[in-house]
This record gives structure tokens, C-alpha cells and sequence, in this order.
């Protein structure tokens, strides 16, 4: 029941409240009202049909970069 | 440097703080979908006589009581249809569970989303929606409701079942268990933030918000066993892209337009003050009046008490693998996908 899955938003429908996210190839249509500002392109985390935070993709390619430090921590 | 090569460095880091701080950790990882990928990644088996995993309260199926699918099945014999996820239709009540009741032909609809139930629900049906899970899904009942309300349906009724995380960990963490650090659930803090998990530091236990991936949950031992060995009781924040120190603030405002805090009795812990969230008065005419029979707890020999509250591993069930599988579930932590004794039976290399 808490699963969630990252998609990303391909169509914003038209009262904004709600858009069509895509996911391994899988389109479906969620609410966003629970996030400010969405835009074509956007990664979102999708739970129960309802969008719940956009996936910060800087933050994404951190943890790309502390597996580099951990590696030089340890050798 | 390959991803392989990357992950056992992570894995020797996290062994060798374990090793320095010189015992085996006992961590508990507060949400089912952790347990799930713990097990399905064989972290159990890597970490063995590093890490004894135990599994905490936060399945939202896993605590739901018995008696709360009696009352629903008694709403569907009154002729309601009832919408629900699906992983509640196993859980078996006092004489059934829900997906037994449908076969009877009870009107049991599943839902892929509250707001869609509620923008389809017919105008001529008399609906019940299951509201059932933590804060992570607690705003989609919220938004469900602003849809009723803005279609101006008089048709639709919720029976709240819902739990807040905060009450029943700090009950756990008083009274049931003794860990050394706590793996804290990622999508309920994508709702209610770091800030939101603030309480935790009061119990000088150090702490993590995880991701669900593998990496992540490499990354949040490697940070919790750090945080041991610092005597570091800050709660950290190992799920940045998505987590952040607030929280979701529109989602918070949602809950707090349409639900406050109630007592609510949780499978294995019992009743907590405080541990769940109701629709406020304002909207008792969306509200379905629950009735319970907290003591009804049928099946005596289910140990879904103590797994959740640490004291026994699924195995240690008598239940287990022999009358209790995934198929035929005699409680709910074998119920639910997120569940331990599921986990457990699906990827637990535990013998």
C-alpha cells in the first residue's frame, strides 16, 4: 500500500490539478495537486494514484557521488 | 569504479564501523516496504552476525484489526458497495476476510486510487470508501473527499481507519523493544519531513530516512553505523531527492483541513492515544460510526503480536510456512506484500 513509483510527467491536463505521467513505458493519468509547480519533463513520486513530491534529479546524481567517496574512504 | 565494486565498498565501510563499535546491531526498519527490499536483496544473509533485522509497525495492513474488516464486511451485508485497496481484500476478519465476503457476492470494489473511486463512484450507489494507511496515503483520502465535496455527492462515506507513525514508534521505543538504531519509512517522511521525525532524536537512538532501492539502504546503514559509532542521534536524511525538511507543506495542509488525531488500536501494539486520524466534525456526515471488539483477536496461535513488535521472528511462528502462507494467511503480517512474515516467506534465506 506504500509503495511508491518515480514516472515522469509527460502531459500537464488541463486544470493543472492533475497529468499524465509515464512509467517503464506505462502512461497514467495522476493527481498533482499536491505539488507546486509541475512541468512536462518533471520526475514525481506517485503513490495511490496521487503525485506526493517531485524527485530532485541534482539529488539523484548526488548519490552517484557519494558512492566515490565512500569508494575512496575505503581504500 | 563498477556499481559491484562500488557496493562492496559500501558493504566493507558498513562492516567495519559494525566491528569497531564491536557487537551486533539490532535495527529496526520502521516500514514494510523496507523489510521488503531488505530481504529481496539479501542484505538479512550479507549482514548476518552484523545486523539482526527486525521489523517494525509500519505496514498500514499489518496493524489493521480484524475487527475493523467484521465492520466492514457488516456495511457491505447492509448493502454498501466498498471501496478498498487491494491488499486489505486477504485480511482475514473474525469469521472472513473481505475477498471471501466478495465471493459471497458482498459488493467489495477495489481501488487503484481514492480520488478515482471518488470521481467515479455513481451518483445512485451507496459507496463506502476504506481509508486505510499512514501519512504517506493519508492526502489521497483528502483529496477524495475535496472531490466529493466539489461534486456535492451526498452518496459517499469513509470509514477511517488511518494511523499517524509517530505515536506508535514512540510506544515501541518506551515500552516493547531495544534496538540500536532505527531505519525510518521514506514516503510517510516525503509527507510530514525530517521535521517530522524530530521525536525520535528524544530516545538518543540514531536514525535514517531511507530511499527503498538497494543503494539506499546500503547508504542508510553506512550512515546509521556511523551515527552509532558518533553517538549521533540526529535524525538523518538518506532520501534527499525526494525527502525534504518540511515535508510536503500542501499535503500537510490537507490532512490538517480534513482529519484530526484520535485514538487508534493497532494490531500488535494495541490502543494508542493519539496513533490514528478521523474526519473532523465538520464532516461527520461523510464519516462512517466503526464498532469494535478490540479483544476479538481470533486465532490465538498467530504470533502477529510479536513480530510486530520484535520479540519473534516470523519463522518462530507456529504458524508459519505451515497453515500460515501467502495463499491461506491466518494473520495480517503474512497478508500484505509489505508484511515481514511475507517477506520472510518469499525471500527469507532464514533457515
Amino acid at each position: 500500500m506504500c509503495l511508491g513509483y518515480p514516472a515522469k510527467v509527460v502531459e500537464i491536463l488541463e486544470d493543472g490539478k492533475k497529468a499524465i505521467v509515464d512509467y517503464l513505458g506505462l502512461k497514467k493519468t495522476v493527481n498533482v495537486s499536491l505539488i507546486k509547480e509541475v512541468a512536462v519533463g518533471d520526475y514525481l513520486l506517485i503513490h495511490s494514484g496521487v503525485a506526493i513530491e517531485k524527485i530532485d534529479e541534482k539529488e539523484a546524481e548526488e548519490i552517484e557521488k557519494l558512492f566515490g567517496e565512500v569508494r575512496d574512504a575505503n581504500s | 569504479m563498477q556499481t559491484l565494486e562500488k557496493a562492496n565498498a559500501i558493504v566493507n565501510t558498513i562492516k567495519n564501523n559494525i566491528e569497531k563499535i564491536g557487537r551486533q546491531l539490532r535495527i529496526i526498519e520502521v516500514c514494510g516496504t523496507h523489510t521488503v527490499s531488505i530481504y529481496r536483496n539479501g542484505f538479512h544473509t550479507l549482514f548476518k552476525g552484523y545486523i539482526d533485522f527486525i521489523s517494525g509497525p509500519g505496514c498500514p495492513v499489518c496493524v489493521t484489526h480484524e475487527g475493523y474488516i467484521d465492520n466492514l464486511i457488516e456495511l457491505a451485508k447492509m448493502n454498501y458497495t466498498i471501496y478498498t485497496f487491494g491488499d486489505l481484500l486477504k485480511v482475514p476478519g473474525k469469521s472472513m476476510s473481505l475477498a471471501e465476503a466478495k465471493a459471497e457476492g458482498a459488493k467489495i470494489k477495489i481501488m487503484y486510487s481514492p480520488v478515482d473511486a471518488a470521481e467515479n463512484i455513481a451518483e445512485d450507489e451507496e459507496a463506502i470508501i476504506a481509508a486505510v494507511g499512514f501519512e504517506t496515503t493519508v492526502p489521497a483520502f483528502a483529496l477524495s473527499l475535496e472531490k466529493v465535496l466539489e461534486k456535492g455527492l451526498k452518496n459517499v462515506k469513509f470509514a477511517c481507519e488511518l494511523k499517524t507513525i509517530d505515536q506508535p514508534l514512540k510506544v515501541l521505543l518506551k515500552d516493547h523493544i531495544k534496538v540500536d538504531g532505527l531505519i525510518l519509512p521514506g514516503h510517510v517522511a516525503t509527507i510530514l519531513g525530517v521535521d517530522g521525525f524530530r521525536f525520535v532524536e528524544e530516545f538518543k537512538l540514531p536514525s535514517v530516512i531511507s530511499g527503498f532501492e538497494k543503494y539506499d539502504i546500503l547508504l542508510s546503514l553506512l550512515s546509521l553505523t556511523q551515527s552509532i559509532l558518533n553517538n549521533d542521534f540526529t535524525v538523518k536524511n538518506e532520501y534527499k531527492r525526494v525527502v525534504k525538511k518540511e515535508g510536503n507543506t500542501v499535503a500537510k495542509r490537507y490532512i490538517e483541513r480534513f482529519f484530526e488525531r484520535t485514538d487508534a488500536y493497532f494490531r500488535g501494539l494495541g490502543l494508542i492515544e493519539g496513533g490514528g486520524l478521523r474526519l473532523k466534525s465538520e464532516y461527520s456526515a461523510f464519516s462512517v460510526q466503526l464498532k469494535y471488539e478490540y479483544e476479538s483477536l481470533s486465532n490465538s496461535a498467530c504470533r502477529c503480536t510479536d513480530v510486530l513488535t520484535g520479540k519473534l521472528k516470523p519463522f518462530e511462528c507456529p504458524l508459519f510456512e505451515k497453515v500460515c502462507t501467502p495463499q491461506t494467511p491466518k494473520g495480517a503480517c503474512m497478508v500484505s506484500q509489505e508484511g515481514s512474515c511475507n517477506a520472510y516467506f518469499r525471500f527469507g534465506k532464514w533457515k
